[in-house]
């Protein structure tokens, strides 16, 4: 294995720990990337080409869920308050 | 050598010229009648300073459908996207992504991430509307009391 071939899976490797990291919201550590070199080129590309896929899904639902946390917030400032009981 | 003779748009006795050699040596070598010596080869690949790398063995190609479980990861999302948009995936259809290539679940992924983000715009939208419309009621409900 040539050393380019050797340091595109490394990045590859690290790419695919990042995106589980992330998407199991565990520490980077934990999925231990020089583990993951192990598997052949073709399989490191296909998996972070899912999961780099997987991560774009979720940050857009996140995207999705913050606007709608906003608009309700929104809403709810704008909200008539009860009115004050009367002495 | 004729390969790389011709990619540098030599001639044969300009080769031969280059390496000290006769163009009929050339000739003899590029036609597999004569094998070049050591020195000659070495002399030749100095001349392009390193000998090509060797042709990459391609390495097997891993079953078409079955995604692992990366495709387990996206196609969850993909599941918990489509009831966000109101259209649940039938269990049919998550049976048959499962099956997918991971050509066709990016695909089908990209098209949900555009969709979200439609969604996403649409509420954004009707959300500044009725805020704007809240807030000038509330505007001129003020200047009432005034």
């Amino acid at each position: 294995m040539s050393a380019r071939e050797r340091t595109g899976k490394q990045l590859l490797a690290l790419e695919i720990a990042q995106a589980r990291a992330y998407l199991e919201g565990t520490m980077l550590r934990e999925q231990r990337p020089e583990k993951l070199a192990e598997k052949s080129t073709l399989e490191l590309e296909r998996e972070a080409e899912l999961l780099r896929e997987a991560v774009m899904l979720r940050q857009q639902r996140e995207v999705a869920e913050h606007v709608r946390a906003t608009i309700e917030r929104d809403r709810a400032a704008l909200r008539p308050r009860s009115s004050a009981p009367t002495s | 050598m004729r390969e790389y003779r011709k990619r540098e748009g030599l001639t044969q006795g300009q080769l031969g010229e280059l390496l000290g050699v006769k163009q009929t040596d050339i000739s003899r070598i590029e036609n597999g009648r004569i094998m070049a010596t050591p020195e000659l080869e070495e002399a030749f690949w100095s001349l392009w300073k390193a000998p090509p790398e060797p042709e990459p063995i391609p390495e097997p190609e891993p079953p078409a459908s079955g995604t692992g479980e990366a495709g387990d990861v996206l196609l969850e999302l993909m599941t918990a996207a489509r009831s966000e948009l109101g259209h649940p995936m039938s269990p049919e259809e998550a049976e048959e992504l499962s099956r997918a290539g991971p050509e066709e679940l990016l695909s089908q992924s990209v098209l949900l991430r555009e969709a979200l983000e439609v969604q996403a715009s649409r509420e954004l939208l009707a959300g500044a509307k009725a805020f704007r419309k809240r807030r000038e009621s509330a505007r001129s409900g003020g200047g009432q009391k005034c």
